[in-house]
């Protein structure tokens, strides 16, 4: 038999199981043997192997189905499993990363706490994919039947009363305020720091921080709280959450965080003479700091969170008439 | 004039479906591949070697053909013939073909006469 046809049989039959192989060969050799007419010419023979197409496509035909990772009845499932098992993963290691750092023996500063933290977020990302993947495809694989429920027109009818991606103008306008109070007090701690202090009778009062080395910092916690009150005001003009916008909201909110805790981690701010009255020494205060930092940000990532929540997971209020996107 | 890739695509799709019933119609008397493939060729119906081989084995594997080697002459052949199953299954398929094309006969007969 011409070596061409041994090849091309050959290279079919790999893509079939194993048991199939023989028999598809033998009848494929003899089919094409009919076709070749008794002349087999290279020429004739080439011509016959074109029309028959590429072994591959036609070792798909003879599978008689396609072959996929994840097959498209799971694929939305698995993307929504992705977004969430990666928002979950990122904010968890995250928070473990900063709060071991920031409890590390030796300081690190703040350029070396972000790229670690951004390292160790992007390997927890990576292994989320990697076994969310996996899954999925072990799932596609034995054909695991992932409609949780039967739909019906009860599933339609809560739909209706599905919560939107509108945002309450109350927390707006609430956060507006609350950002206005905390600038005025931003002020009043300006020209005044000495104003939180303690009180003795019959001794002057101490005060918790030296006031000529707190006062640049104050200016940047200004200039933040101004970002924050720009991005309410930014929201209650919108009414309705975006994607866009809210990278907007989580840049300041994180911005915030990180100004806190870099003001609140230069230790030269605070004045000894408070530190030597309330708690002795400067290691327990750093550690009373650090936990009050570690808090906010659990908070603020908590926050982060539900407002991500909100947007990626939520419908967008139908107002333009048009039928919702998802 | 160039053919319009849309129609071709659903003319192919038109095809597509209705193989099965072309090749089953076929298949009262045992036929190899090739020469089935002529049989159907010389009925002006236009099937590709790489499409009918695969079909034949899968109606084979679905019991609607059964098959046997013919190792008298030179070339062992694979035979296919229908099953009783298929036969069976033939005649339900050609009703509800022959049911279709006269309700879309019916339906183009309107739009003549819109």
């Amino acid at each position: 038999m011409h070596d061409l046809i041994v090849r091309y049989v050959e290279e079919t039959v790999r893509h079939l199981p194993v048991k199939e192989r023989e028999d598809v060969a033998l009848e494929l050799e003899a089919n094409i043997q009919d076709m070749l007419a008794g002349d087999d010419s290279t020429g004739k023979i080439e011509e016959t192997l074109l029309a028959l197409g590429s072994p591959a496509t036609l070792a798909r035909q003879y599978r008689g189905k396609e072959r996929y990772l994840i097959g498209p009845e799971t694929f939305d499932l698995y993307l929504m499993v992705l977004k969430i098992v990666s928002l979950v993963v990122a904010l968890v290691t995250m928070v473990i990363t900063f709060v071991s750092l920031f409890f590390a023996s030796e300081p690190t500063s703040i350029g070396v706490m972000i790229s670690k933290v951004l390292a160790s977020v992007f390997s927890g990302l990576s292994g989320a994919f990697l076994w969310v993947t996996i899954t999925f495809a072990i799932m596609s694989y034995y054909q695991v039947n992932t409609e949780l429920e039967e739909w019906n027109l009860k599933a339609l009818h809560s739909l209706e009363q599905a919560p939107t991606r509108r945002i309450k103008k109350s927390d707006s306008i609430g956060d507006m305020v609350g950002l206005s109070i905390f600038f005025v007090l931003l002020i009043v701690l300006y020209s005044r720091s000495d104003l939180i202090a303690i009180y003795r009778k019959g001794a002057g009062p101490i005060p918790l921080f030296v006031s000529s080395a707190l006062k640049p910092y104050i200016i940047g916690w200004m200039i933040t709280t101004i970002l924050t009150f720009c991005v309410a005001v930014i929201k209650f003009a919108k009414k309705v959450w975006s994607t866009q916008l809210f990278v907007i909201s989580a840049a300041a909110d994180l911005l915030g965080l990180c100004y806190f805790i870099f003001l609140s981690t230069r230790w030269h701010i605070y004045n000894p003479d408070f530190l030597a009255f309330f708690s002795g020494n400067i290691n327990q205060w750093q550690i009373i700091v650090k936990a009050a930092c570690v808090v906010l940000l659990i908070l603020t990532l908590i926050s982060l969170g539900d407002d991500a929540y909100t947007v990626f997971r939520r419908t967008r209020p139908n107002e333009s008439g048009k039928a919702p996107v998802r | 004039m160039k053919e319009d890739p849309i129609l071709t695509n659903l003319i192919t799709e038109l095809k597509r479906g209705t193989l099965t019933l072309c090749v089953l119609s076929q298949l009262t008397e045992p036929q190899y591949g090739y020469s089935l493939l002529q049989v159907l060729c010389d009925k002006q119906i236009a099937i590709e070697a790489n499409t009918l081989y695969p079909l034949l084995r899968r109606l084979e594997s679905q019991g609607l053909l059964q098959s046997s080697w013919d190792t008298s002459e030179a070339r062992p052949r694979k035979f296919y013939a229908l099953s009783d199953k298929g036969r069976s299954l033939l005649s339900d398929l050609a009703a509800a073909w022959r049911e279709q094309t006269s309700q879309i006969a019916t339906l183009l007969e309107e739009e003549s006469h819109a």
